[in-house]
């Protein structure tokens, strides 16, 4: 393991410039070296940050802070293969607020994003395949919502919203 | 004569009940002949929801249900849980329990590994590899019996070390084991490495570049068979293995057959981890002296009032973390597993984000799968190590 010299933000900037650099916003608390960010720079700062040597993005998810506004944070979990250092890319979003998709820079966050829909129904922005992916398409909510309550279910039964979803164009014919 | 002649694709749907997709995995196809225009994978018919559940447990509660992600390899899923957790509480793991980890998990590896091999080798048409497989599995499933009593539902490692210290006669059992594992590792190469019908199914199937299995996320065997030496063993050691000499065995091509040769040299690898925790196991404390935060030694609690009432309060409170987030990623048999552990000061961990190897492995199946034939989907679905319950959680 290589020890840490200058902070991801100082790399940054000696890399692509300062005035991106700028955007990161440190973080105390986290797991690891992070920045806030927004949601218009997201998707520069990613491609950046992978120019920087971050080239695996090991994990994206969702945490709700509720009642705490802005309630969501989706967290981007960054590592260097070589040295295995991480960094968090943090954006924090309102309730039914959209964010971009990050899947033009990383293929891996396709997935991620769709269970962050899933799970938490904030939307990516341009993302090829938004559905959900854990729970069947008729579910009603997003069972990690802190205001979702444990062992909740809808009332409107499996079977009945599976036949009621209508197809999706070009898909499956079933 | 093209012009009047029409074609068009096919879309087949296989699984959720197949036997190749171990597991309820279900594919949609799209075929052109026998060649896969597309194929997409849905998933979700195993969710438990753990994620959710676990907000609702305490961290020693919820720990137990690790063991359910994937039930192949439930050490590494209760080691990544703990250290995350520990890393939360601030507690030290003596160096016994740590050695103790890396020798169940490594274990727990080979024992991966063999049901892997068993199971992509039948898929391929490899019959008798199951069970020789499997019998040597079973060998590692009675030493997890004989230390916890459980075969799969382990949960032996507590916050700050171990359940109970390992049995009297464990470390012989174990140094029998890999005396007797060996030259069986031998075997199976034997049966496989060079043979045709195994070249002719896996050489230059499922191939993955580089650059593709980093963009996809790709971890643990499934990688390194692509030529990126990342183990996290290496990158950042944790219980204690930079004191260990191993090597990262890395493939060139990407395909099927090099993430076989790379899980094969890994259970060698194991196999050499295993030793040196043995020839190296310290004597002392199984689990660490914090009395606020660990669980007592079961033999104090007849002894002891105040292991007692630790004991009590540690079980019905539950362990309270002070603020804050931990992540500490663990290598696990199928790549990189962790915990985004977040905890607000209570009992119960706030949020935790459990990060799946096997999903994001899953995800490159369409990739791979692209322009195959229909029947090396299962050599590819085989190679790469999957476990429902870990993708679905």
């Amino acid at each position: 393991m290589s020890e840490k010299t200058t902070s991801f933000r100082d790399r940054l900037a000696a890399r692509v410039g300062a005035e991106l650099a700028a955007e990161l916003q440190p973080v105390a608390g986290k797991a690891f070296e992070a920045y806030a960010v927004r949601k218009e720079k997201l998707v520069e700062l990613l491609g950046a940050a992978r120019e920087c040597g971050f080239e695996f993005l090991s994990d994206l998810f969702a945490i709700d802070f509720h009642p705490r506004e802005p309630r969501f944070e989706i967290v981007y979990n960054l590592t260097c293969v070589q040295s295995g250092e991480r960094v968090l890319l943090v954006l924090r979003l309102a309730d039914g607020e959209s964010y971009p998709t990050a899947t033009g820079v990383f293929a891996t966050a396709n997935w991620h994003e769709r269970e962050v829909f899933d799970m938490f129904g904030l939307k990516a922005d341009g993302h090829p395949d938004l559905r959900r992916i854990l729970m069947y398409d008729g579910f009603e909510g997003h069972p990690l919502r802190k205001d979702f309550p444990l062992g909740y279910q809808p009332e409107r039964g499996f079977f009945e919203d599976v036949h009621q979803t209508p197809k999706e164009e070009g898909g499956p014919p079933f | 004569m093209p012009d009047l002649i029409r074609t068009e694709t096919m879309t087949v749907n296989m699984g959720p009940q197949h036997p190749s997709t171990h597991g309820v995995l279900r594919i949609v196809l799209e075929l052109d002949g026998e060649r896969i225009v597309r194929a997409t994978p849905h998933i979700g018919y195993l969710h438990t929801g753990i994620e959710k559940t676990a907000e609702n447990k305490t961290y020693i509660q919820a720990m137990t249900m690790t063991d359910r992600l994937d039930y192949l390899a439930p050490m590494s899923n209760n080691l990544a849980f703990m250290l995350s957790t520990e890393k939360l509480v601030g507690v030290d793991v003596p160096p016994r329990a740590q050695t103790v980890r890396v020798m169940l998990t490594e274990l727990q590896r080979i024992a991966s590994h063999l049901v892997w091999l068993g199971t992509h080798a039948i898929d391929i048409g490899a019959m008798s590899m199951l069970l020789y497989c499997f019998r040597e599995r079973e060998v590692i499933m009675d030493l997890f019996e004989q230390v916890c009593g459980a075969r799969l539902t382990v949960s032996y490692f507590r916050i700050g070390g171990l359940a109970a210290d390992i049995p009297a006669d464990f470390t012989k059992r174990v140094k029998d084991f890999i005396d007797y594992f060996k030259p069986r590792v031998d075997e199976y190469e034997t049966l496989l490495t060079r043979n045709k019908i195994w070249l002719n199914r896996t050489v230059g199937v499922g191939r993955i570049s580089a650059a593709d299995a980093m963009n996809l996320g790709l971890s643990g065997p499934a990688l390194r068979a692509s030529g990126v030496g990342w183990d996290i063993r290496k990158t950042n050691p944790y219980s204690g293995y930079e004191q260990y000499d191993f090597e990262v065995p890395v493939g060139a091509n990407g395909d099927v057959y090099d993430r076989y040769r790379v899980r094969i040299a890994e259970i060698r690898q194991s196999v050499r981890i295993v030793e040196q925790t043995l020839a190296k196991l310290p004597s002392g404390a199984y689990i660490a002296d914090a009395p606020k935060v660990v669980l007592p030694p079961r033999n104090t609690l007849h002894t002891s009032m105040e292991a007692l009432i630790h004991h009590f309060l540690i079980v019905c409170n539950g362990v309270r973390p002070p603020a804050g987030e931990a992540y500490v990623p663990v290598e696990a048999p199928k790549g990189e597993i962790g915990f985004y552990l977040v905890s607000d000061g209570t009992a119960k961990p706030f949020r935790c984000r459990i990060r799946p190897p096997s999903f994001v492995n899953l995800q490159a199946l369409s990739k791979m799968a692209e322009g195959a034939m229909l029947a090396d989907l299962v050599a590819v679905i085989g190679s790469l190590d999957i476990v429902l319950g870990e993708i679905d959680r």
